[in-house]
């Protein structure tokens, strides 16, 4: 599976979305779905599937698909686009 | 875990990433911008702008009142907001107070809406509940303020009373059991060098 489907199934499972909305432009709390608690899940889903440990930092930056891809290149998770 | 130290006539509150420092006479002019931009000033009980005038008035009689509390919130050493708790009856000191009415607002617009918004709650409640020993928090959110309802229910709040404004109550138990979680993340290590930077 490639790292962008990772991402997206984290996305999906985490959030209860579809795989359509798991797009760049989604970001925190701007859909009822992704609030702090789901934001919680969704660490945990990352955390798992990439196999690497989140700093508060990190946590708190990650605000949209977009960031959660620049944020886990940072852990050396690579990214075709 | 929160870090309490002795400020002034009040306490410096540290903890998950932010610190709660008393607010002082430098902190006025700031607290005055952000409580008068339209977003914030929408959502509070008395929507009306105040005059610099007003807003030194009502730091001098804060200094006499030992019913309310007010602190600056920092991230990462920048102020990005203000917290503060007042008690429900009149004369009553918030150190003797079995219920407090809390407050806050985020008054940098890019950590609206963010997770490190939770943070000057989580150590503001720890202190109330950890170290003033209250039994509730009791907020009063008007109901149009879907944000703040949201926020609070995350929190563990319920509500107990809905009009105009919506009554909301949290026992500590219940805190305590609502937050486990987003405590750990917050109380996480802060980002390392070879990670980079912002």
């Amino acid at each position: 599976m490639t790292n962008e489907k990772k991402l997206t199934q984290a996305f999906v499972s985490a959030l209860s979305i579809d795989e359509a909305q798991v797009v760049d432009s989604l970001q925190y709390n701007t859909i009822k779905e992704w609030d702090s608690t789901a934001h919680m899940v969704l660490i945990a889903e990352l955390e798992d599937a990439f196999d690497v440990m989140l700093d508060t930092d990190d946590i708190i930056d990650m605000s949209s698909v977009a960031k959660a891809k620049t944020i886990l290149q940072r852990y050396d998770v690579e990214f075709s686009d | 875990m929160i870090v309490v130290e002795p400020y002034a006539d009040s306490v410096k509150i540290t903890g998950y990433q932010i610190e709660l420092k008393p607010v002082g006479k430098e902190d006025l002019d700031l607290l005055l911008t952000w409580r008068n931009s339209v977003p914030i000033r929408q959502r509070m009980i008395n929507d009306a702008v105040i005059s610099r005038e007003d807003h030194y008035a009502w730091y001098q009689r804060l200094q006499r009142d030992l019913s309310q509390r007010h602190w600056l919130v920092s991230y990462k050493g920048r102020p990005i907001g203000s917290t503060n708790v007042r008690t429900r009856k009149s004369g009553l000191a918030v150190t003797e107070a079995a219920q407090l009415e809390p407050g806050l607002y985020i008054g940098e617009e890019r950590f609206q809406g963010n997770l490190i918004a939770f943070a000057p709650t989580l150590a503001l409640y720890d202190y109330c509940f950890g170290e003033l020993n209250i039994q509730s928090m009791v907020a009063v959110i008007k109901a149009e303020n879907t944000a703040a309802l949201k926020y609070n229910l995350q929190l563990g709040y319920q509500t107990i009373r809905q009009q105009d404004w919506v009554e909301m109550s949290l026992q500590s138990s219940c805190y305590q059991r609502h937050n486990e979680n987003i405590k750990k993340l917050l109380s996480r290590p802060r980002r390392t060098a070879s990670k980079g930077t912002e």
